[in-house]
């Protein structure tokens, strides 16, 4: 029998608030105690992260697939890029104006995603991917004149303490990757447990249903897909506060394939999906990457090449046979063997329910 | 028998429309389709596959291009939007398995009451939880659980959750076992007899229809050909023959 706890219960927020602490006293303690290659790994991995719930928003919630994802991402990228370097704009602000840029391409990719579904939005939103490295090389060539881009370079603030040495910086960006990543994530949580959460999925599970109830569904859909392209922004962003250049192949198709990647990994329409699907996609991938050309046990060909993304591959294929909703999903089913939550009573209803006056919520209002 | 709907009791009729006609791109399903629903009764549609009924209910609801004169509680409302009419007091049960299914019951009744603001939605819920039990067991199990018959019970409350005057069923027996059809029938005929709520339905099962509805309009190839009380379309022998079966 598995042990039941009520939601909101003493209990149950204690085991929340031991859960978050938990994961805050584990990034403290990889931020006092790893090498400055390890912090951008995980700052890297953040990056990714914040990409795919940004994509969960958009893909999970709302079920509008885009492969175009890479495309907000450098082009936010390089807004920041740009801006800093050549008309030295505050970090800050271009945070904000890449972002602003993101949602607007997003909402004019949600156009024809109003008419477009399942394959054929996917072909549109692969097009734009597709032509994503022509305009930033046309980019480059007509603006910067040279073959890259840099990157912000941006420097710890005083108020922080930190230097502008390789540890501090490595030490700075990863704890401003952890903040946006949790600023992101708690935006996306916030709207998906609102009433506009629950009309996009509605849209998603039914659009007719949807649309009878009183949502709009072109507002819905148009929007969704620009917050969803401003959040993709932040990853792009914050990839340019730590790459050194950028340059067109930064940000092709298969970045938008890895965001979807970790996104079914992690569990897509879950919340926590995206984080812990491209935490462990990078860093199953970074593993392998590593040690596999080591592993002189693997047969023939395998011992030797490109072994690494053949073995990522053959495991995302097993895992998906193993845990067909994510590793969210999986883990929830193990975890309801342990302990079930059981949700909260509803608020009882107001009193006036006794008087024979009342008729009833339908007619209620017009009595 | 003529096109001209009955019941015109001097009273104005909650939903009147008249001339309606729409379709999909070139093609013009509904022909200058009329028809009356009176405050506090149980209008039902009667038409064979194809006749134009989702059609009707697409375009009172305003979710297709449509022309004509609707009027609802006198108000015209021919060329509003989908959310002014579901805030006018319009709302609609879509045909099919009209839930969403990733959502829980309860959010499926939160999400209905999507036009409305306030604490009272809560109570609400509770409401409809006390005239349909089985969804208040099954309230934090995603829609997509239940079986076909809780969930067109669930598509009826969240379409309640608007606090609507008139409620618009497309089909509620579509797919559902006889016994299920007749539960959920009593279910709409209880809500208008205790409630005084305003129901219009679309059926092709007449037998059903014609015992709950108190006045009846048959539609064909997009407009109404006959239209009555539910005794009079009974006793129409042209009805009978093609609704009826005898
Ligand atoms: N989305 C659509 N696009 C084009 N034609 C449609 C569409 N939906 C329905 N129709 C056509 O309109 C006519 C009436 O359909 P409908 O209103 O769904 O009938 P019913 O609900 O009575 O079975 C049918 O001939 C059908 O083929
Ligand atoms: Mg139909």
């Amino acid at each position: 029998m598995p042990f039941h706890i009520r939601e909101s219960s003493p209990l149950h927020w204690v085991l929340r608030i031991i859960s978050v602490s938990a994961l805050a006293a584990l990034a403290v303690y990889i931020a006092s105690d790893s090498a400055p290659s390890t912090l951008g790994k995980i700052t890297e991995a953040c990056t990714l992260a914040i990409a795919a719930v940004s994509l969960n928003l958009l893909l999970g919630f709302n079920g509008q697939i885009s492969l175009g994802h890479s495309t907000f991402v450098g082009l936010a990228a390089f807004t920041a890029g740009y801006s800093v370097n050549a008309w030295h704009w505050n970090p800050w602000v271009s945070l904000g104006v890449a972002c602003l840029v993101c949602f607007v391409l997003g909402l004019i990719l949600g156009l024809p995603a109003l008419r477009l579904k399942g394959p054929y939005l996917a072909l549109v939103t692969l097009a734009v991917a597709f032509v994503w490295p022509t305009v930033a090389r046309k980019f480059l060539d007509q603006t910067v004149k040279a073959s890259t881009l840099k990157g912000m370079r941006l420097r710890p603030p005083t108020w922080t303490g930190l230097s502008n040495n390789r540890t501090d910086r490595a030490l700075f960006l990863f704890w401003l990757a952890i903040v946006l990543l949790v600023v992101t994530y708690v935006i996306v949580r916030n709207i998906r447990k609102s009433r506009i959460g629950r009309s996009l999925v509605a849209v998603r599970d039914n659009e007719t249903a949807a649309a009878v109830m009183g949502v709009n569904l072109a507002i819905t859909k148009t929007v969704t897909f620009g917050i969803s392209a401003a959040l993709a922004g932040v990853a792009g962003w914050l990839a340019a506060a730590q790459l050194a250049t950028l340059d067109e192949n930064s940000f092709t198709i298969l970045s938008s394939i890895k965001y979807l990647l970790a996104l079914f990994l992690g569990g897509a329409a879950t919340l926590a999906g995206p984080v812990v699907g491209a935490f462990s996609y990078f860093f199953a991938d970074d593993l392998l990457k590593t040690n596999a050309t080591k592993w002189d046990f693997l047969p023939g060909p395998l011992s030797k090449g490109p072994v690494a993304s053949f073995l990522l591959g053959v495991l995302v294929i097993v895992f998906v046979f193993i845990a067909p909703y994510g590793l969210v999903g999986f883990i929830k089913l193990q975890a309801r063997r342990v302990a079930v939550v059981i949700p909260r009573p509803l608020r009882a209803a107001p009193l006036a329910t006794e008087s024979t006056e009342h008729i009833s919520p339908a007619v209620a209002g017009e009595i | 028998m003529s096109p001209e709907p009955t019941n015109a009791n001097g009273v104005a009729p909650l939903l009147d429309v008249r001339g309606l006609t729409a379709g999909y791109g070139q093609v013009q399903v509904l022909q200058g389709l009329n028809l009356r629903v009176a405050q506090g009764e149980v209008a039902v549609i009667l038409g064979a596959n194809g006749a134009g009924k989702t059609t009707t209910m697409r375009a009172i609801s305003g979710m297709i291009a449509r022309k004509g004169a609707i009027t609802f509680s006198g108000d015209p409302m021919a060329k509003r939007s989908p959310d002014e009419i579901v805030r006018m007091g319009i709302a609609q049960v879509p045909q099919g398995r009209g839930t969403f299914t990733d959502l829980t019951v309860e959010d499926n009744l939160r999400a209905g009451a999507f036009v409305r603001k306030g604490a009272d939605i809560e109570a609400d819920i509770q409401e409809w939880f006390d005239v349909f039990p089985r969804l208040r067991e099954r309230r934090e199990q995603k829609a997509g659980s239940l079986s076909g018959g809780e969930q067109q019970m669930l598509a009826i409350a969240r379409a309640l959750m608007s606090r609507p005057k008139l409620l618009l069923c497309d089909e509620p027996s579509l797919g559902l076992a006889p016994i299920i059809t007749q539960e959920l029938f009593a279910v709409l005929q209880r809500l208008n007899a205790e409630r005084g709520l305003s129901i219009l339905i679309v059926e092709q099962n007449a037998n059903l229809a014609l015992g709950i509805a108190h006045s009846v309009f048959v539609l064909e190839t997009g407009a109404i050909v006959a239209s009555g009380t539910a005794e009079e379309i009974s006793n129409n022998d042209a009805v009978r023959k093609a609704y009826l079966g005898y």
